[in-house]
Protein backbone atom coordinates (compact mmCIF):
# COMPACT_ATOMS: atom_id res chain seq x y z
CA UNK A 1 0.00 0.00 0.00
CA UNK A 2 1.33 3.37 -0.94
CA UNK A 3 2.11 5.68 1.91
CA UNK A 4 -0.05 8.81 2.04
CA UNK A 5 1.78 11.77 0.65
CA UNK A 6 1.16 15.34 -0.56
CA UNK A 7 2.80 17.33 -3.31
CA UNK A 8 5.30 19.93 -2.14
CA UNK A 9 5.57 22.88 -4.49
CA UNK A 10 8.81 24.05 -2.89
CA UNK A 11 10.55 20.72 -3.37
CA UNK A 12 8.70 19.83 -6.60
CA UNK A 13 7.95 16.34 -5.42
CA UNK A 14 5.63 14.30 -3.24
CA UNK A 15 6.48 14.39 0.48
CA UNK A 16 5.05 11.97 2.98
CA UNK A 17 2.61 13.42 5.53
CA UNK A 18 4.77 12.13 8.40
CA UNK A 19 7.78 14.09 7.13
CA UNK A 20 5.67 17.17 6.58
CA UNK A 21 4.34 17.01 10.16
CA UNK A 22 7.85 16.58 11.54
CA UNK A 23 9.04 19.73 9.79
CA UNK A 24 8.77 22.88 11.99
CA UNK A 25 5.80 25.02 11.13
CA UNK A 26 6.57 28.54 9.96
CA UNK A 27 5.90 31.20 12.64
CA UNK A 28 3.69 34.10 11.67
CA UNK A 29 4.14 37.42 13.51
CA UNK A 30 2.52 40.77 12.80
CA UNK A 31 5.01 43.52 11.92
CA UNK A 32 5.88 45.16 15.25
CA UNK A 33 8.30 47.78 13.96
CA UNK A 34 5.73 50.49 13.07
CA UNK A 35 3.97 49.96 16.39
CA UNK A 36 7.22 50.36 18.32
CA UNK A 37 8.04 53.46 16.29
CA UNK A 38 4.71 55.09 17.10
CA UNK A 39 4.97 54.08 20.74
CA UNK A 40 8.36 55.72 21.07
CA UNK A 41 7.06 58.84 19.35
CA UNK A 42 4.25 59.00 21.90
CA UNK A 43 6.67 58.44 24.76
CA UNK A 44 8.93 61.23 23.55
CA UNK A 45 5.96 63.56 23.16
CA UNK A 46 4.78 62.94 26.72
CA UNK A 47 8.29 63.25 28.20
CA UNK A 48 8.89 66.56 26.46
CA UNK A 49 5.49 68.16 27.02
CA UNK A 50 4.57 67.02 30.52
CA UNK A 51 4.71 69.69 33.20
CA UNK A 52 4.05 68.52 36.72
CA UNK A 53 1.92 70.92 38.72
CA UNK A 54 1.52 70.98 42.45
CA UNK A 55 -1.93 70.01 43.66
CA UNK A 56 -3.95 73.10 44.37
CA UNK A 57 -7.31 73.74 45.99
CA UNK A 58 -9.20 76.59 47.54
CA UNK A 59 -9.95 77.89 51.00
CA UNK A 60 -13.67 78.68 50.97
CA UNK A 61 -14.97 82.06 52.09
CA UNK A 62 -18.00 84.28 51.69
CA UNK A 63 -18.59 87.85 50.64
CA UNK A 64 -21.24 90.19 52.07
CA UNK A 65 -24.11 91.40 49.92
CA UNK A 66 -23.25 94.73 48.32
CA UNK A 67 -26.47 96.40 49.48
CA UNK A 68 -26.72 94.60 52.82
CA UNK A 69 -26.52 96.46 56.10
CA UNK A 70 -23.83 95.33 58.54
CA UNK A 71 -24.91 92.55 60.86
CA UNK A 72 -25.40 94.81 63.87
CA UNK A 73 -26.90 92.18 66.10
CA UNK A 74 -23.84 89.97 65.83
CA UNK A 75 -21.43 92.90 66.25
CA UNK A 76 -23.23 94.03 69.38
CA UNK A 77 -22.67 90.64 70.94
CA UNK A 78 -19.16 89.89 69.67
CA UNK A 79 -16.42 92.43 69.48
CA UNK A 80 -14.50 91.81 66.25
CA UNK A 81 -10.94 90.56 66.29
CA UNK A 82 -8.68 92.50 63.97
CA UNK A 83 -5.47 90.94 62.64
CA UNK A 84 -3.17 93.69 61.43
CA UNK A 85 -0.37 92.56 59.14
CA UNK A 86 2.69 94.77 59.06
CA UNK A 87 5.35 94.24 56.40
CA UNK A 88 8.92 93.79 57.52
CA UNK A 89 12.24 93.55 55.67
CA UNK A 90 10.88 95.06 52.47
CA UNK A 91 7.95 92.68 52.26
CA UNK A 92 9.99 89.53 52.93
CA UNK A 93 8.53 89.17 56.42
CA UNK A 94 5.45 90.10 58.39
CA UNK A 95 4.29 90.72 61.95
CA UNK A 96 0.75 89.80 62.95
CA UNK A 97 -0.80 92.13 65.52
CA UNK A 98 -4.10 90.96 66.93
CA UNK A 99 -6.19 93.75 68.35
CA UNK A 100 -9.73 93.97 69.66
CA UNK A 101 -11.05 91.18 71.81
CA UNK A 102 -7.86 89.11 71.75
CA UNK A 103 -4.74 91.26 72.04
CA UNK A 104 -1.34 89.98 71.00
CA UNK A 105 1.69 90.43 68.79
CA UNK A 106 2.52 87.26 66.92
CA UNK A 107 5.42 86.41 64.66
CA UNK A 108 4.23 83.31 62.80
CA UNK A 109 1.14 81.62 61.36
CA UNK A 110 1.39 78.71 63.81
CA UNK A 111 1.27 81.03 66.81
CA UNK A 112 -1.52 83.05 65.17
CA UNK A 113 -3.63 79.92 64.83
CA UNK A 114 -2.99 78.94 68.47
CA UNK A 115 -3.97 82.43 69.58
CA UNK A 116 -7.20 82.45 67.54
CA UNK A 117 -8.13 78.88 68.48
CA UNK A 118 -7.65 79.64 72.18
CA UNK A 119 -9.84 82.73 71.84
CA UNK A 120 -12.57 80.79 70.04
CA UNK A 121 -12.60 78.18 72.80
CA UNK A 122 -12.77 80.93 75.42
CA UNK A 123 -15.61 82.81 73.69
CA UNK A 124 -17.36 79.58 72.70
CA UNK A 125 -18.59 80.73 69.28
CA UNK A 126 -17.19 80.73 65.74
CA UNK A 127 -19.41 83.74 64.91
CA UNK A 128 -16.89 86.32 66.14
CA UNK A 129 -15.99 88.54 63.16
CA UNK A 130 -12.34 88.27 62.19
CA UNK A 131 -10.98 91.17 60.16
CA UNK A 132 -7.72 90.57 58.31
CA UNK A 133 -6.15 93.98 57.76
CA UNK A 134 -2.89 93.86 55.80
CA UNK A 135 -0.93 97.10 55.68
CA UNK A 136 0.87 98.53 52.70
CA UNK A 137 3.55 96.37 51.14
CA UNK A 138 2.28 93.10 52.66
CA UNK A 139 2.63 90.18 50.28
CA UNK A 140 -0.32 87.97 49.39
CA UNK A 141 1.24 84.84 50.91
CA UNK A 142 1.01 86.31 54.42
CA UNK A 143 -2.65 87.20 53.88
CA UNK A 144 -3.30 83.60 52.80
CA UNK A 145 -1.53 82.43 55.99
CA UNK A 146 -3.73 84.64 58.17
CA UNK A 147 -6.90 83.52 56.33
CA UNK A 148 -5.89 79.86 56.65
CA UNK A 149 -5.12 80.31 60.37
CA UNK A 150 -8.58 81.83 60.94
CA UNK A 151 -10.27 79.02 58.98
CA UNK A 152 -8.24 76.45 60.92
CA UNK A 153 -9.44 78.04 64.15
CA UNK A 154 -12.99 77.38 62.81
CA UNK A 155 -14.09 81.00 62.54
CA UNK A 156 -16.79 81.46 59.93
CA UNK A 157 -17.04 85.25 59.60
CA UNK A 158 -13.76 86.39 58.10
CA UNK A 159 -13.45 89.79 56.45
CA UNK A 160 -10.71 91.53 54.54
CA UNK A 161 -9.79 95.16 55.06
CA UNK A 162 -8.13 97.13 52.32
CA UNK A 163 -4.56 98.36 52.53
CA UNK A 164 -6.05 101.83 53.19
CA UNK A 165 -9.15 102.33 55.30
CA UNK A 166 -11.63 100.46 53.10
CA UNK A 167 -13.07 97.27 54.55
CA UNK A 168 -15.17 94.39 53.28
CA UNK A 169 -17.13 93.21 56.27
CA UNK A 170 -18.55 89.73 56.72
CA UNK B 1 24.25 38.89 28.15
CA UNK B 2 21.03 37.61 29.71
CA UNK B 3 19.01 35.26 27.59
CA UNK B 4 15.94 37.49 27.79
CA UNK B 5 17.66 40.19 25.75
CA UNK B 6 19.44 38.25 23.04
CA UNK B 7 18.43 34.90 21.73
CA UNK B 8 18.88 32.74 18.68
CA UNK B 9 15.97 32.39 16.38
CA UNK B 10 15.08 28.99 15.11
CA UNK B 11 15.01 25.68 16.88
CA UNK B 12 18.00 23.70 17.96
CA UNK B 13 21.46 24.78 18.89
CA UNK B 14 22.73 25.36 15.37
CA UNK B 15 23.71 28.64 13.84
CA UNK B 16 20.58 30.79 13.82
CA UNK B 17 19.63 34.41 13.41
CA UNK B 18 20.36 36.49 16.55
CA UNK B 19 17.59 38.92 17.53
CA UNK B 20 16.71 41.17 20.45
CA UNK B 21 13.79 40.23 22.62
CA UNK B 22 11.55 43.28 22.22
CA UNK B 23 8.70 42.18 24.49
CA UNK B 24 9.99 43.61 27.82
CA UNK B 25 11.01 46.80 26.07
CA UNK B 26 7.53 47.29 24.64
CA UNK B 27 6.00 46.45 28.02
CA UNK B 28 8.09 49.10 29.78
CA UNK B 29 7.36 51.67 27.09
CA UNK B 30 3.62 51.16 27.41
CA UNK B 31 3.88 51.42 31.18
CA UNK B 32 5.71 54.74 30.81
CA UNK B 33 3.13 56.06 28.36
CA UNK B 34 0.28 55.13 30.68
CA UNK B 35 2.10 56.84 33.56
CA UNK B 36 2.56 60.07 31.60
CA UNK B 37 -1.04 60.07 30.37
CA UNK B 38 -2.35 59.66 33.91
CA UNK B 39 0.10 61.99 35.63
CA UNK B 40 0.01 64.88 33.20
CA UNK B 41 -2.77 67.41 33.46
CA UNK B 42 -4.16 69.02 30.38
CA UNK B 43 -3.16 72.65 30.06
CA UNK B 44 -6.07 74.78 31.13
CA UNK B 45 -6.48 78.31 29.88
CA UNK B 46 -7.97 79.45 33.17
CA UNK B 47 -4.99 78.23 35.22
CA UNK B 48 -2.04 80.41 34.35
CA UNK B 49 1.31 79.14 35.69
CA UNK B 50 2.19 81.14 38.79
CA UNK B 51 3.64 80.65 42.26
CA UNK B 52 0.93 79.68 44.71
CA UNK B 53 1.39 79.62 48.45
CA UNK B 54 1.13 76.56 50.68
CA UNK B 55 0.00 77.82 54.09
CA UNK B 56 0.93 76.07 57.29
CA UNK B 57 -1.48 73.12 57.74
CA UNK B 58 -3.35 74.18 54.62
CA UNK B 59 -7.14 74.00 54.79
CA UNK B 60 -7.41 74.16 51.00
CA UNK B 61 -9.78 71.66 49.41
CA UNK B 62 -10.10 70.50 45.83
CA UNK B 63 -12.31 72.77 43.77
CA UNK B 64 -15.60 72.09 42.05
CA UNK B 65 -15.88 72.05 38.31
CA UNK B 66 -16.70 75.12 36.21
CA UNK B 67 -19.01 76.97 35.48
CA UNK B 68 -20.00 77.61 39.08
CA UNK B 69 -16.98 79.84 39.58
CA UNK B 70 -14.81 82.37 37.85
CA UNK B 71 -11.07 82.12 38.38
CA UNK B 72 -9.15 85.40 38.51
CA UNK B 73 -5.41 85.00 38.09
CA UNK B 74 -3.34 87.81 39.56
CA UNK B 75 -0.12 87.69 37.58
CA UNK B 76 3.14 89.24 38.68
CA UNK B 77 6.03 90.62 36.69
CA UNK B 78 8.62 88.17 38.03
CA UNK B 79 9.62 84.83 36.54
CA UNK B 80 6.86 82.29 37.37
CA UNK B 81 9.48 79.63 38.13
CA UNK B 82 11.24 81.63 40.86
CA UNK B 83 9.84 80.64 44.20
CA UNK B 84 10.87 83.50 46.50
CA UNK B 85 11.11 87.24 46.57
CA UNK B 86 8.59 89.97 46.06
CA UNK B 87 7.20 91.32 42.81
CA UNK B 88 4.63 93.79 41.60
CA UNK B 89 1.42 92.56 40.02
CA UNK B 90 1.30 93.12 36.27
CA UNK B 91 -2.30 92.30 35.28
CA UNK B 92 -5.35 90.11 35.91
CA UNK B 93 -6.31 87.20 33.71
CA UNK B 94 -9.69 85.48 33.38
CA UNK B 95 -9.75 82.48 31.00
CA UNK B 96 -6.75 83.86 29.18
CA UNK B 97 -8.29 87.34 28.79
CA UNK B 98 -5.95 90.03 30.07
CA UNK B 99 -7.39 92.80 32.24
CA UNK B 100 -5.30 95.77 33.33
CA UNK B 101 -4.77 96.40 37.02
CA UNK B 102 -6.52 99.76 36.98
CA UNK B 103 -9.51 98.49 34.97
CA UNK B 104 -11.54 97.29 37.95
CA UNK B 105 -14.78 98.38 36.23
CA UNK B 106 -14.16 95.77 33.53
CA UNK B 107 -13.39 93.20 36.22
CA UNK B 108 -16.73 93.95 37.86
CA UNK B 109 -18.59 93.77 34.51
CA UNK B 110 -16.94 90.42 33.78
CA UNK B 111 -18.01 89.06 37.19
CA UNK B 112 -21.58 90.26 36.72
CA UNK B 113 -21.78 88.80 33.19
CA UNK B 114 -20.50 85.39 34.27
CA UNK B 115 -22.73 85.30 37.30
CA UNK B 116 -25.77 86.05 35.12
CA UNK B 117 -24.71 83.36 32.64
CA UNK B 118 -24.22 80.68 35.29
CA UNK B 119 -27.35 78.85 36.35
CA UNK B 120 -25.63 77.18 39.30
CA UNK B 121 -26.44 78.57 42.75
CA UNK B 122 -23.63 79.81 44.97
CA UNK B 123 -21.56 81.32 42.19
CA UNK B 124 -18.04 81.99 43.48
CA UNK B 125 -15.08 84.08 42.51
CA UNK B 126 -11.80 82.26 43.03
CA UNK B 127 -8.76 84.43 43.64
CA UNK B 128 -5.70 82.69 42.25
CA UNK B 129 -2.94 85.15 43.02
CA UNK B 130 0.81 84.80 42.84
CA UNK B 131 2.13 84.64 46.40
CA UNK B 132 4.68 87.40 45.74
CA UNK B 133 2.25 90.15 44.72
CA UNK B 134 1.20 93.04 46.91
CA UNK B 135 -2.11 92.64 48.75
CA UNK B 136 -3.44 95.90 47.28
CA UNK B 137 -3.77 94.39 43.81
CA UNK B 138 -5.75 91.46 45.21
CA UNK B 139 -8.04 93.63 47.28
CA UNK B 140 -9.26 95.29 44.05
CA UNK B 141 -10.59 91.87 42.98
CA UNK B 142 -12.38 91.38 46.32
CA UNK B 143 -13.99 94.82 46.01
CA UNK B 144 -15.07 94.18 42.40
CA UNK B 145 -16.58 90.80 43.37
CA UNK B 146 -18.47 92.37 46.23
CA UNK B 147 -19.83 95.11 43.95
CA UNK B 148 -20.93 92.45 41.45
CA UNK B 149 -22.89 90.86 44.33
CA UNK B 150 -21.05 87.54 44.21
CA UNK B 151 -21.82 85.64 47.41
CA UNK B 152 -18.71 83.46 47.68
CA UNK B 153 -15.03 84.16 47.49
CA UNK B 154 -12.47 81.36 47.49
CA UNK B 155 -8.74 81.76 47.86
CA UNK B 156 -6.55 79.37 45.88
CA UNK B 157 -3.72 77.76 47.82
CA UNK B 158 -1.65 74.62 47.55
CA UNK B 159 -3.01 71.58 49.31
CA UNK B 160 -1.45 70.21 52.47
CA UNK B 161 1.65 68.22 51.52
CA UNK B 162 1.22 64.46 51.99
CA UNK B 163 2.88 63.19 55.17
Amino acid sequence: MARPSTFSRRLGQFVSIRKRRARPKPKYQPPLTPMIDVTFQLLLFFILTTQFRQAEGYIPGTLPRHDAAPARAVQRIYRPVRINLRAEAGGEGVIYEVTGAAEGRIDGPGRLHEHLAAYRVRIGSPQVPIIIAPGRGVRWRYVVEAFNAAVRAKFTRIAFAGPGREEVRP
Amino acid sequence: MPRSLVYKRGSGGGAGEVAFNMTPLIDCTFQLIIFFILASQMASESLTPLQLHRPLRSRAIRGPKAPSRVIVNVICTADPHETDGTAAASHYEIDGVRIDLDDTARLQREFARRKAKSAAPGFAVEIRADKRVDYGSVFAVITAARRADIPKMNVTALLEAPQ
